[in-house]
């Protein structure tokens, strides 16, 4: 009580002891005060950090989102890129051809394993009949069959059925290319007879279509040259022929879009002459 | 109910399948095979839908199978009635619901059914060497298709309270 009184008359009287003692006191609380500062910023700190960490969250998912978003455009574009590149290589291959061609798309596909065929997108009503040449930008597929008005069986090389007549261009042969692909697996899709046994062939020749089969034309590309088996190999001495395996040129099972010859091209020359 | 509910769920899974085997599965070749998906599902009408049933599904599947191959019309609709014919036939000693006999019967048909179609595809001159293994991988994955094709079909029918494979449906 008495304390209390004294100090009361201290601070009412603004006597110079009553400022030494304020300035004692203050310095005695100081590192109080200065704990609490620290604490609250420490706190401070902690709720702008948590606050940083729930934005930051958001900015996390908001950019997940993007990326997500881009990644599939990223996807889109680069599809079309190839699509794109394919399109400008068929229309190059379309141009550059004698062949009078019309695109067609693989709808499916034989359910069969005996036989290799797949169904296009046009018939006759496109002017598609039987015994036409089908071929992409790679090289030849194989001949219409059977065709209605709105679609058209398509006979692959590598079906057994199928039969071409093909020249070496490397060793000027020529043969028969006909499908293997019951008989040869994965790597000789097609075998290339009645080659002269004396015949030098080499591996990754390339087989051209002859001409003389009256159905494909002259210099489409049917395949490569993948095994030979000559006559010393099939210990088979009298053998007149060598059996020459073949991979097709065109990875027939990932076709999507084929063209079809329906006819030649009128060289602009002839076209006056064909007048007079 | 039963005999016409089941039936029609079978018609529509020959279509479907049929389309899947065309569009979808063409460029997949297991075991260098070609999938060959209506057997195991034919087999499994043998086992389930009375003879008529059975015929009627085999001769829709053969029908269809057949228009979309380049093979000659009814090449494949002998060796499905054939196949479908023997198993209705010997369907009563067999217990339908055990794995094995589903497993064995799906080898046996696929066998026989493609065995039958390769006979009367014309290509029986390219030889028999190359196309029994082939014929042999099918069977194997149509007697794997079998067990779930009953798995899957047998679940779907009691689901709308059918009941699958009941004894009096065998003997019609």
């Amino acid at each position: 009580m008495l304390l209390l009184v004294v100090l009361l008359i201290l601070t009412t009287l603004r006597l110079p002891v009553s400022g030494r003692l304020k300035n004692t006191l203050s310095d005695g609380f100081l590192p109080f005060l200065e704990f609490s500062t620290r604490v609250q910023n420490s706190f401070g700190f902690l709720i702008h950090r948590f606050k940083g960490y729930r934005n930051l969250q958001a900015e996390t998912t908001d950019l997940k989102k993007q990326l997500s978003e881009l990644s599939t455009r990223v996807a889109q574009v680069t599809e079309l890129e190839r699509e794109n590149r394919e399109f400008r290589a068929m229309l190059d291959f379309k141009n550059r051809s004698e062949l009078k061609l019309i695109s067609a798309k693989v709808i499916s596909r034989d359910p069969s394993n005996w036989y290799n065929t797949v169904l296009i997108d046009r018939g006759s009503s496109d002017g598609v009949i039987g015994n036409m040449p089908v071929l992409t930008v790679e090289g030849l597929v194989g001949k219409t069959i059977d065709v209605t008005k709105s679609n058209a069986r398509v006979l692959l090389i590598v079906d057994e059925n199928c039969k071409i007549s093909a020249w070496l261009k490397d060793s000027a042969q020529y043969g028969i290319v006909q499908g293997n692909i019951l008989a040869g697996g994965t790597d000789s899709q097609c075998r290339m007879t009645f080659v002269s046994r004396n015949a030098q062939i080499k591996t990754n020749d390339k087989v051209y279509t002859s001409g003389l089969g009256g159905i494909f034309p002259k210099g489409l590309l049917v395949g490569v040259v993948r095994s030979v088996k000559s006559s010393e190999q099939k210990e088979e001495k009298n053998i007149l022929y060598q059996d020459v395996g073949i991979t097709p040129a065109v990875d027939l099972v990932r076709i999507d879009e084929v063209f079809v010859g329906i006819g030649v091209k009128v060289s602009e020359k002839l076209k006056p002459a064909q007048k007079s | 109910m039963n005999r016409v509910l089941i039936p029609i769920i079978l018609m529509l899974g020959i279509i479907f399948l049929l389309m899947i085997q065309c569009t979808v599965i063409d460029r997949w070749y297991p075991w260098g095979v070609r999938l060959e998906l209506l057997p195991a599902l034919l087999l499994y009408a043998s086992f389930t839908v009375n003879l008529p049933s059975a015929l009627l599904l085999g001769l829709l599947a053969g029908v269809m199978y057949d228009s979309f191959s380049a093979g000659h019309f009814g090449g494949s609709l002998f060796p499905y009635v054939a196949s479908i014919t023997l198993f209705c036939m010997v369907r009563p000693i067999f217990f339908r619901n055990q794995f094995t006999t589903q497993f064995l019967s799906g080898i046996v048909f696929g066998f026989m059914a493609l065995s039958l179609q390769f006979l009367l595809s014309g290509k029986f001159m390219v030889g028999w060497e190359y196309a029994f293994p082939k014929i042999l991988r099918l069977a194997l994955v149509t007697g794997v298709l079998s067990v779930f094709y009953f798995a899957f079909f047998d679940v779907l029918a009691r689901m709308i309270g059918l009941d699958p494979g009941r004894i009096e449906d065998s003997l019609t």
